[in-house]
């Protein structure tokens, strides 16, 4: 156990190649720690054909689809999957930002979607994949054979773009791309106008999908630690600040705390879950107290 | 109307070089600059927020920021102004880059010649005022005036030579004086006076010594109150520079002196000195009696703090003439008082004119057989040869006489006097002899009164008035002395002893004598009393003589003293008491003129003064009335002066000058008590000499800044780190 908890260090894992490994580790190392499956209480109907791909077992090729249309598909049973996840990573280049001695948001954003969609896949539930910066680069459908966590690992595993999120537009480009309802997770540091974000986390709702947010932001963008002075080199086309950080400290911790609090207090109106996260923090330790209040809410309906 | 003066404040540096690190001011400017240009760079993602953070508080972070900066470039103003040691000066004082003229007061008392680690303290102010000199400012000028009893000015007319000063400054030798500090004061507003420049500065340079400054017992301080008031009127800033920070503790022979007035070849004087040790700490101190140059016998001497130990030794004159006596004691640090001059005139005889009113050739019928007998007993009379030698004279033969050639007249109920023999005794007193003037039933007091008592000009120190008691009726009450305590010396050889030898004196029967009235504004001396309190003998110093006044007769007309045993030796000590005159006037106290009167036929005579350095001073005689004066003031060194006259009389005299014993108690006023002592004199105190030898700008200030300005730092210290602190963290 000692030995699988060590990997939930965001900087361990980060020297770990390869997602598929990372997140086992994570799973392992957090599953080991518990006593109960966070996971009852995901369901959601759903049944769907998917399309046959080398690898696929072939006993679940429904054979009267192929007799008619003579292409492969494998039917999934609905009691096979009843739960359907879409996971929303961003990429825009703000998340390449790290302060030091921490990942950048960017790789503790994929260790997670890895985490969740590694848990997902092993209860035989469906996970899918958006990728976005400005606008949503790449997208796998939701799936839930095991083969499809490989698919969803190369998909993830990407370098930052240089784009700045538009993550209010996406959201409401994607509310209208999700057919099915389902858990929709978003991976992002939300560095985008509050009122827009929730404008697209509304209409998500509003075609009832669940939505869940992990909000993730580097220590440094919370506390704002400088000390020297400093030129601040902005990301996502935004202008170079040079100023001494000492004196700006707490003026800049209430304008982001302000930012915080209007997209916790909109999350909230809308029953969204809102789940901050910061990038020194576990692993384990991040998902354990959102996935434990969530297993407690459900037990209770 | 009171007229109040503006008071402006000027600014001075005492080391002004050291300005020129205000340039360092400008390091926070720099540091800040360079700080601007030296940064680090982040990339940062939450942009958004610093921007909304950098657009409300620019405007306070810039103020944030100029206010440390200014805090900080006050913080080395002030730092490097402190070193440049600032002080204020204010108007009335002394304004930096005007021209000044500075009074230079140097104590010249006795004890400035206190050394400590070999400087005298008169050393220590003369270095002090030479930098004052070499500091002072192109233009500045500047006056001596020596503080002294009576003071002297050196340089009366500022002088703007600071060459010229210097080499008066180096010329001043230490006087052994006391201190007049009124006459002082006025002397400095003299000199003050003699400037038109508008700013003035007085410097005293003095040890503060207490018998100096401290008002004297009696004498108030009015004179000395206007004396200062007027330095003020002038606006002239006094500053004090306090020399006597070290030791009091002196020894010093206080007094010298023989039991006799007069000393005569052959006999045995006692020679009395006072020794006194001054300070907190007892000691102990060889005496040596010095004679002529040479060493004579030699006591130990213990001194207890603040007593005067007498010693006394003996000695015998076996030359006529001028002798030079001098007691001293062991070296300490103020070695001026540590002996003491006395110069004695020994006469071979003690000459004595007796003038008799009542002549007579039968033996003790004349009215001076008694008299004479007394003083000159016969050859075949029992005990030591008598130092005095009597020549009779009949009334008639007063004229006649050169009386210069007797150390005293005693005349013996003279009837009348004429003007011319007047002239004659009073020429004689000017020259130093001694007049003894009994009375008797042959005096014509209108006469006396007249032309001797002369309403109180005459010689006679008495007026004489009717006759007490009547000497033809010897069966009523007579009257006895009254010797006031023998108090006097004439009566003092009585004090002490036996009831039986006292007697002598007081069972003296007088039947009649002179009612003598001393006016009040006499300094005339009862020596003896009569019962009734009317006075019996009288004394006076005329001129440089004495006179000596005895209202009964020289014979047993009136009284039976002839015959009794107390006559020979009273009658001896009034002549050694009259005939004291000439050699009083060779003891003088330091400042006092060396007085000498001569015989008018002396005015012609050339005169020289050889003073105890050894320098010869060419002086003349002034016909003075009818005798010749020697006159000379120079005597503001102790020791021993001798006079040479040159013919026609050709006369070496010696005198002794001697500094007051009052100057020898070193004891001091420090500020406070110099404030009460010359109240109203507003002066600023300083006492570094050693300082103010190698930077004597110090002098002019007034207050020193460069205290407040390090307070006012360490305040700004406290304000910078904490303001750094609460922008940093807390804006």
């Amino acid at each position: 156990m000692e030995n699988s908890q060590k990997y939930l260090n965001p900087l361990t894992l980060a020297s770990i190649e390869g997602l598929d490994l990372q997140a086992r580790l994570v799973v392992e190392g957090y599953v080991s720690g518990l006593h109960k499956s966070p996971y009852h209480g995901f369901s959601v109907e759903f049944a769907e054909h998917k399309e046959y791909v080398p690898g696929d077992d072939i006993r679940h090729v429904d054979w009267k689809v192929w007799s008619k249309t003579d292409k492969f598909y494998l039917k999934q049973y609905e009691e096979e999957t009843n739960l359907l996840t879409y996971l929303l990573l961003d990429t825009s280049e703000s998340m390449s930002y790290a302060s030091e001695g921490n990942v950048t948001k960017l790789q503790y954003a994929q260790f997670v979607a890895a985490a969740l969609a590694y848990m997902i896949l092993q209860q035989q539930d469906s996970v899918g994949l958006a990728i976005f910066d400005s606008a949503v680069r790449r997208y796998l459908r939701p799936g839930g054979q095991p083969s499809h966590l490989k698919e969803l690992f190369h998909l993830m595993d990407v370098s930052p773009a240089r784009e700045k999120s538009d993550v209010g537009p996406i959201l409401d480009d994607l509310a209208e791309r999700f057919k099915k309802r389902g858990v929709v997770v978003i991976l992002s540091d939300l560095l985008d106008d509050p009122a827009k974000i929730l404008a697209g986390l509304k209409h998500l709702r509003h075609r009832r999908h669940e939505v869940i947010i992990f909000h993730i932001l580097d220590p440094a963008e919370v506390d704002f630690p400088f000390r020297d002075t400093t030129l601040f080199k902005g990301m996502e086309g935004l202008a170079d600040v040079l100023t001494e950080p000492q004196s700006l400290r707490k003026a800049y911790q209430a304008e982001i705390g302000a930012y915080l609090d209007t997209l916790k207090k909109g999350c909230r109106m809308i029953d969204i879950d809102y789940v901050p996260m910061r990038t020194d923090t576990q692993l384990d330790v991040s998902l354990s107290s959102y996935l434990a209040s969530r297993a407690t809410r459900f037990a209770r309906k | 109307m009171m007229v109040s003066v503006p008071v402006i404040w000027a600014l001075g540096f005492g080391n002004l070089p050291l300005l020129y690190g205000l340039g360092a001011a400008s390091l926070p400017i720099i540091i800040h600059l360079l700080n601007r240009r030296k940064f680090r760079e982040v990339r940062f993602a939450a942009m958004r927020f610093l921007m909304a953070a950098m657009r409300k508080n620019s405007r306070r972070i810039k103020i944030e920021q100029w206010l440390l900066l200014a805090i900080r470039t006050l913080l080395i103003l002030f730092v490097v102004c402190a070193m440049a040691k600032p002080f204020m000066e204010s108007l009335g004082t002394v304004l930096p880059g005007q021209r000044t003229h500075r009074v230079l007061a140097i104590d010249g008392s006795l004890s400035m010649g206190y050394a400590s680690a070999g400087t005298s303290r008169f050393d220590q102010a003369k270095a002090v005022a030479l930098r004052l000199v070499t500091d002072a400012h192109r233009g500045d000028t500047f006056s001596i005036v020596i503080i002294g009893d009576p003071p002297r000015v050196v340089i009366g007319n500022p002088s703007p030579s600071p060459s010229e000063v210097e080499k008066e400054l180096k010329e001043i030798v230490q006087t052994h004086g006391s201190t007049d500090l009124t006459a002082s004061f006025e002397a400095i507003d003299r000199v003050l006076a003699a400037s038109d420049i508008a700013q003035k500065e007085v410097i005293v340079l003095t040890d503060l010594q207490v018998a100096s400054w401290a008002p004297r017992p009696g004498v108030g301080t009015d004179a000395l109150k206007r004396a200062t008031a007027k330095l003020s009127t002038r606006k002239a800033r006094s500053v004090v520079i306090d020399l006597g920070k070290t030791g009091t503790e002196n020894r010093a022979v206080t007094s010298l002196g023989l039991n006799n007035p007069i000393a005569t070849v052959g006999s045995t004087v006692i020679v009395n000195a006072t020794v006194r040790s001054f300070g907190t700490t007892s000691s102990s101190t060889r005496v040596r009696l010095i004679i002529d140059g040479s060493v004579g016998p030699e006591k130990t001497l213990d001194l207890p703090v603040g007593e005067d130990v007498p010693v006394a030794f003996s000695h015998v004159f076996n030359s006529p003439g001028d002798h030079v006596l001098e007691v001293k004691i062991d070296d300490d640090l103020l070695s001026i008082d540590n002996h003491r001059v006395l110069a004695v005139l020994v006469h071979e005889h003690i000459e004595v004119l007796l003038v008799d009113g009542d002549f007579k050739t039968e033996p003790f019928q004349a009215e001076t057989d008694y008299l004479a007998q007394a003083l000159s007993p016969s050859s075949d009379s029992p005990g030591s040869p008598t130092p005095v030698k009597t020549t009779v004279v009949a009334e008639s033969q007063l004229s006649r006489r050169e009386l210069a050639a007797y150390d005293a007249v005693v005349l013996c109920n003279i009837a009348q006097v004429t003007e011319a023999e007047v002239s004659a005794l009073e020429a004689y007193l000017k020259q130093g002899g001694g007049v003894v003037y009994f009375g008797g039933d042959m005096v014509v007091p209108e006469n006396a009164n007249r032309l001797l008592f002369a309403d109180g000009k005459g010689l006679l120190p008495a007026m004489i008035g009717p006759s007490v008691g009547d000497s033809s009726k010897q069966g009523g009450a007579p009257f006895s002395f009254n010797p006031l305590g023998f108090r006097h010396p004439i009566v003092a050889m009585f004090n002490g002893e036996s009831d039986e030898v006292q007697a002598g004196l007081t069972s003296v029967k007088t039947w009649q004598f002179e009612k003598l009235s001393i006016p009040k504004e006499s300094s005339a001396k009862v020596a003896l009393a009569f019962e009734n309190g009317d006075p019996a003998i009288v004394e006076v110093h005329h001129h440089r003589g004495v006179v000596v006044q005895v209202a009964t007769s020289a014979d047993t007309g009136w009284t039976t003293w002839p015959v009794h045993p107390s006559y020979p030796p009273v009658m001896e000590q009034i002549i050694m008491f009259a005939a004291s005159g000439r050699t009083t006037e060779r003891n003088v106290r330091v400042g006092q003129p060396l007085d000498q009167a001569l015989p008018a036929t002396a005015a012609s005579a050339s005169a020289n003064v050889l003073d105890p350095n050894e320098k010869s001073t060419p002086t003349k005689l002034t016909l003075a009335g009818d005798v010749a004066v020697l006159k000379y003031e120079d005597t503001e060194i102790s020791g021993i002066y001798q006079v040479k006259i040159g013919p026609p009389i050709a006369r070496d005299s010696t005198f002794s000058v001697n500094p007051d014993p009052a100057e020898s108690d070193l004891s001091k006023l420090d500020k406070a008590t110099l404030s009460d002592a010359v109240p109203g004199w507003s002066f600023a105190y300083l006492t570094d000499w050693q300082g103010l030898t190698n930077d004597a700008t110090s002098v002019s200030r007034r207050g020193d800044l460069h205290r407040p300005l390090l307070y006012l730092v360490l305040a700004l210290l406290a304000t910078e780190s904490i303001l750094a602190w609460k922008f940093g963290h807390h804006s």
